[in-house]
């Protein structure tokens, strides 16, 4: 057993916190698991990436092979796009968040972000389905951007057949967080939930 | 594809970079791109802006493409020798305090409500004020002998809208470039009093600055002065003392772009006033038009202008300098458009 | 990660690579660590530092690698375990104290953990310090798994105190940044007694017969390297198409065979100890070869390593053709990654890459589609602040002047987010070295003026003895320390101006204008978020002459961030917005650039995005309508 999935998005966004959770709460489960993340400089506003392998302890290196992540989780469309040829293949599922955060080259003006439906229809065409869900106006409802990451891991782990329940997550959110950030963030992790119970209803 | 150039790459290509600029002040104060620092006007950063102001509204640029422009004197116009009579106006004046008395009356009556003027400098080169009260004006009288950029003064006023009404004070280009603002109705004329400085070059600020460290002059100056010739000196006046600097030592430091400038007395002005050859304490008027005439009488009525006929000799004098630098930039001119430097 | 918890002993947890290393030190009794930040090394020191909160053990942030090693050798000659790390750069800075060091030996185990970083993902180059092994003759390791580099980590030190001599560890930015299931060890009771015994000295002399002696120990270690379980072949008996591997290659490699089918016709020899390398195994492994392809990061230090002993035994060992960096099979720059190891396998095998269709389809229809992500500073930045202060001052001074740069986030000022201002960038410190070159080119001629920056940590690492030449050769200097009380790039360590140590306890800071001003040099201090009054004090300092420092002081964003935020809720009025007309044309995002405003293009007005904007304010001091405004939050 084998499940590669990417997490990519943008500096800032807790990529690399929402992989981390991930993968203790499948480590807990029993799994094997390999986290491969690629941040430095590109912590600062860059593309993050996150290859994020459950598995049945096989020799697995950090980076997924090319075109055979079965999952891949967008926190940004445009970062979305840009694994889609290197790492997707016709039967990888999107989870896509399509609030764009815009590239400084974009709102400088040298170059155009490319549209939003055309992200999607690209997408749509060359997956077997996608997910295509406005977390982040979720996000600011329940107290600011700060909680995207949370909401989309209840998206994840509530797609059919996903190695991880959202139990799973509650149980390690309960030794992360204290207080309000612990109500929040399992308060976020239902909105994630929701939003693909009620994109699965409209589809 | 762009295929003229941006306003912004006109204006760098062909004057700034080409060390053509006078440093008005017209194109400072109104973006964010072209700044005024001690004598020159920098590029912050390119500006992609297709048609822009900052090209139209530049004197040399105006000098380039459209020719020398306006004789100094049209039809209509006169010559008078004038001073201020109160001592308040004459205290701090260069010659005959004509331009204090005027500056301050607009203020006083009203008929401005503010007036775009050079200050003293200090911690750098002097710069353009807004001043609405007429006592400042008397303390900022005097020449400069530099340029200042004043008009970046102006450029905050206009920059909010049209002002209401408000008086310049400024050299012929910069007079020349409020007149390209009212040709582009960004202020209408009847707004804005033009009163111009006779000028046949003015020094960079730096290049200035040096050269009277070298001199030893090592405090910020109070009073400049270039006494008629055949003196050719350049007269510095400080706290700590007196230079006599022989002029041609200062005249590296005249700005490359006064050659091209054709205007001696500041033509598109409504009155232009300058030094009385030999005639201390006065001061040469040019007057240009009903509003000019209308301003002389009124301070005459007044008691506060002493106006009398600019006597013969001293006119000659004036018309061979107005012609002579007229001459020497339109060869100037002509040369650069031979070389193909336009 | 509480990585230190004695209730972990002997379970299965998630760790990631340096965590791995730092557990696994301390499984080895490890009782002092130091080090210098920097990625990908930066989180082994820290989870140290955090076990040493309740462990009896002692861990810190040195000024630079060198006296890191040197603090930590200290340990070691008083019969303790210590470990050193650093990255690829910091064993530049470190090697001259390494080189001496393997020559006097040491007691307690030493083991020098070196981070490359391979592509060069956060440093300025992508050197190999495997190198470093040869130089100063000792062992490396180098593991393929945080698993692994715990259980290396701790022979390493049982080595170390095996041929008494330094050991290099050395893992690199994708192993360093893996996390993965680790089952712990147990910790002992760190319990020790330091002693230096004065009648055995630590030093280089006579040097011909310590070199000798540095040469036994080596060969002592290479008997233990033809035992120990790291080296180990995989695959077919044929041994006829050998891939020899380390690290993560070794991974990618197994993977690849794996997926393609290939174990009948390949097999992998992984190596784990690469010097000195494992001849025996090799050999027997090798000898009837006849093609041999070598996958490591990043240079073809395997590979040489490999031919030099096969030609040593050439009479017994068949011909054999080899591939790999020096025969430009593999690229001879960059991170090795699956997918050319998997386009070499498959085009060699005459095998189908999966999907191969699908990703050249995909990508001829993104051609151009996909803009490329621009580093910037963060909202809040206040090197944006300073950079665009330095930008105004050099446009003001107008001598084409510029700016000699360092290492840090202010690396950024080559790219448009610091506005281009930057225009060299090496090694840490050597902007002001530099500078104060430049500053003594005035008496040759030159009239261009040059502003340094460099960070408040790099400061204390490296820049000290420039800033010190600087003064003692009068040279026209003018720095600028960018100083944003902390070490931001690598994740916010202390450091000697922080007031607070690695493992938190409060020392007094070291004042940065303090050690400047005792050298006579002229000093001011600006705040970064106030643009114009920065611009004009430095383009004052330009107009002057001798060495001279402004310290440019604002905490990092990210650091104000999280202690309370920023004071102002950002708005844009639209009725002063002049978008793309003459006067403004859309400055704020076309040069400022902060990711927090963005420009609707529908409206063509500038807007603030709420999601991204921290609320500091700096924009609207830039903005020439003051139409963007700072409300409050």
């Amino acid at each position: 057993m084998i499940l590669n999935l990417v997490i990519t998005g943008v500096g800032g966004q807790g990529n690399v916190l929402a992989s981390q959770i991930l993968g203790r709460a499948g480590v807990k489960k029993g799994l094997s698991v390999t986290i491969g993340e690629t941040f430095g400089l590109s912590q600062r506003g860059g593309p993050v990436m996150s290859h994020v392998r459950f598995h049945d302890g096989r020799v697995v290196g950090p980076i997924i092979p090319p075109n055979m992540a079965d999952i891949i989780m967008g926190l940004e469309p445009l970062e979305t796009l840009r694994v889609l040829p290197e790492l997707g293949r016709p039967d990888t599922l999107y989870l896509v968040n399509k609030r764009p955060i815009y590239p400084l080259n974009v709102i400088a003006g040298d170059v155009a972000y490319p549209p939003l439906e055309g992200i999607k229809e690209i997408l749509q065409e060359n997956s077997r389905k996608l997910l295509w869900v406005d977390g982040t106006t979720k996000s600011m409802e329940l107290g600011g951007a700060i909680f995207l990451n949370t909401i989309m891991l209840g998206a994840l782990v509530s797609l059919d057949n996903f190695p991880l329940t959202i139990e799973d997550i509650e149980e390690i959110f309960r030794v992360t967080f204290k207080g309000e950030r612990l109500s929040q963030n399992l308060s976020a992790l239902q909105i994630g939930r929701e939003l693909v119970l009620e994109y699965d209803q409209e589809s | 594809m762009q295929d003229h150039k941006s306003a912004f790459e006109a204006i760098y290509g062909e004057v700034i970079s080409q060390g053509l600029c006078v440093a008005c002040g017209a194109c400072v104060g109104y973006c964010p791109y072209l700044e005024y620092k001690d004598g020159k006007v920098v590029i912050i950063d390119s500006c992609k802006v297709g048609t822009g102001r900052c090209e139209a509204v530049c004197p040399q640029m105006d000098i380039l493409r459209n020719g020398p422009g306006k004789a100094a004197l049209e039809e209509g116009g006169g010559y008078f020798l004038s001073k201020a009579l109160p001592k308040e106006f004459t205290k701090n004046a260069q010659y005959g305090g004509v331009v204090s008395a005027m500056v301050s009356y607009l203020l006083s009556t009203g008929r401005a409500e503010k007036a775009v003027l050079t200050d003293r400098g200090g911690k750098g080169s002097p710069k353009g004020v807004l001043v609405h009260s007429p006592l400042e004006v008397i303390s900022l009288g005097g020449s400069r002998y530099t340029a200042s950029a004043s008009l970046s003064a102006l450029n905050r006023l206009l920059k909010d809208g049209q002002p209401q009404r408000v008086v310049v004070v400024g050299l012929p280009c910069q007079m020349r470039a409020v007149s390209l603002m009212e040709k582009r109705s960004e202020i209408r004329s009847e707004q804005v009093f033009k009163i111009g400085l006779f000028c046949t070059w003015a020094m960079e600020y730096r290049e200035m600055s040096k050269l009277l460290e070298k001199e030893g002059v090592l405090e910020t100056p109070i009073r400049f002065d270039i006494p008629p010739p055949p003196k050719n000196i350049f007269l510095v006046e400080g706290q700590r003392g007196k230079w006599e600097i022989p002029l041609d030592r200062m005249r590296v430091a005249i700005q490359k772009g006064c050659a091209l400038c054709p205007d001696m007395t500041g033509s598109y002005a409504d009155i232009s006033v300058g030094a009385a050859e030999g005639i201390e304490g006065h001061n040469t008027v040019c007057v240009r038009d009903t509003r000019g005439f209308e301003l002389l009488e009124e301070l005459t009525q007044k008691g506060i202008l002493k106006v009398e006929a600019l006597p013969e000799a001293n006119l000659s004098h004036l018309k061979t300098a107005i012609k002579n630098k007229r001459e020497r930039a339109t060869t100037k001119l002509k040369e650069r458009v031979s070389h193909g430097d336009i | 990660m509480e990585i230190y918890r004695r209730e972990l002993d002997n379970s299965k947890v998630l760790l990631q690579g340096n965590e791995a290393i730092a557990r696994g030190a301390l499984e080895a009794n490890v009782v002092f660590g130091a080090g210098y930040p920097g990625n990908p090394s930066s989180e082994i020191i820290e989870t140290l530092a955090e076990a040493a909160k309740s462990l009896p053990i002692y861990v810190e942030w040195s000024t630079n690698e060198k006296v890191a090693l040197e603090a930590a050798t200290a340990a070691s000659f008083s019969g303790l375990r210590s470990i050193v790390t650093m990255k690829q750069n910091g064993l530049n800075v470190a090697s001259d104290f390494l080189t001496n060091l393997t020559l006097s030996g040491t007691k307690g185990g030493l083991v020098l953990v070196t981070c490359d970083d391979p592509s060069g993902i956060s440093s300025t180059n992508e050197e190999d310090a495997r190198w470093f092994s040869r130089l100063a003759d000792v062992p490396l390791l180098e593991p393929s798994t945080p698993q692994e580099a715990l259980h290396m980590v701790k022979d390493a030190f049982w080595l170390s105190e095996q041929i008494q001599n330094v050991v290099i560890l050395r893992s690199i930015s994708r192993l360093s940044h893996t996390r993965a299931d680790v089952k712990l060890g147990t910790l002992p009771d760190f319990r020790v007694r330091p002693y230096f015994d004065p009648k055995v000295p630590f030093h280089t002399f006579p040097i011909v017969p310590k070199h000798q002696r540095r040469h036994e120990k080596l060969r002592k270690a290479k008997e233990w390297a033809e035992a120990c379980p790291y080296n180990e072949y995989f695959g077919n008996t044929e041994k006829d198409f050998v891939i020899v591997s380390s690290g993560c290659a070794f991974l990618y490699a197994y993977e690849a065979v794996e997926d393609l089918g290939l174990w009948d016709q390949v097999g992998i020899l992984k190596i784990g100890v690469s010097y000195p390398l494992p001849e025996r195994l090799i050999l027997d492994t090798l000898k009837s070869a006849s093609k041999v392809l070598f996958l490591e990061d990043v240079d073809p230090f395997i590979e040489e390593g490999v031919m030099a002993l096969l030609s040593a035994h050439a009479n017994g060992v068949k011909p054999k053709e080899f591939f790999g960096r020096n025969s430009s099979h593999i690229p001879v720059a960059g991170e090795t990654n699956p997918y050319l190891i998997r386009r070499f396998l498959s085009d060699y095998f005459g095998k189908d890459l999966a999907y191969g269709e699908f990703r050249n389809r995909i990508q001829k229809l993104l051609e151009g589609k996909v803009p490329p992500r621009e580093f910037g500073f963060c909202p809040g930045c206040p090197h944006r602040g300073t950079y665009y202060a330095i930008k105004k001052a050099l446009a003001w001074d107008h001598r084409e002047g510029f700016v000699s740069g360092d290492i840090g986030c202010y690396t950024m000022g080559i790219w448009p987010t610091g506005f281009n201002m930057v225009k060299s960038v090496h090694a840490m410190g050597s902007g002001v070295g530099l500078s104060s070159g430049y500053g003594k080119l005035k008496e040759l001629g030159f009239g261009q003026p040059v502003v340094t920056v460099c960070g408040d940590s790099t400061f204390f690492h490296a820049a000290l003895p420039a800033i010190v030449n600087a003064k003692f050769n009068n040279s026209d200097m003018l720095l600028i320390v960018l100083d944003n009380s902390a070490t931001a790039m690598t994740g916010f360590q202390p450091h000697p101006g922080t007031g607070k140590t690695a493992m938190g306890s409060i020392t007094e800071p070291v004042s940065i204008e303090g050690i400047c001003r005792s050298m006579g040099m002229e000093v001011e201090v600006i705040d970064p978020y106030e643009i114009e009054e920065s611009a004009q004090l430095i383009y004052e300092f330009l107009q002057k002459s001798g060495p001279r420092l402004i310290v440019a002081r604002r905490k990092c964003a990210l650091v104000q961030g999280r202690e309370g935020g920023f004071p102002f809720r950002m708005r844009v009025n639209e009725e002063r917005c002049r978008g793309e007309e003459c006067g403004c044309g859309r400055y704020c995002t076309r040069v400022f650039r902060c990711p927090g405003l963005v420009y609707e293009n529908k409206k063509k007005k500038a807007m603030i995005d709420e999601v991204i904007c921290v609320g500091c304010g700096i924009c609207a001091s830039i903005c020439p309508m003051g139409a963007v405004e700072r409300g409050e939050r």
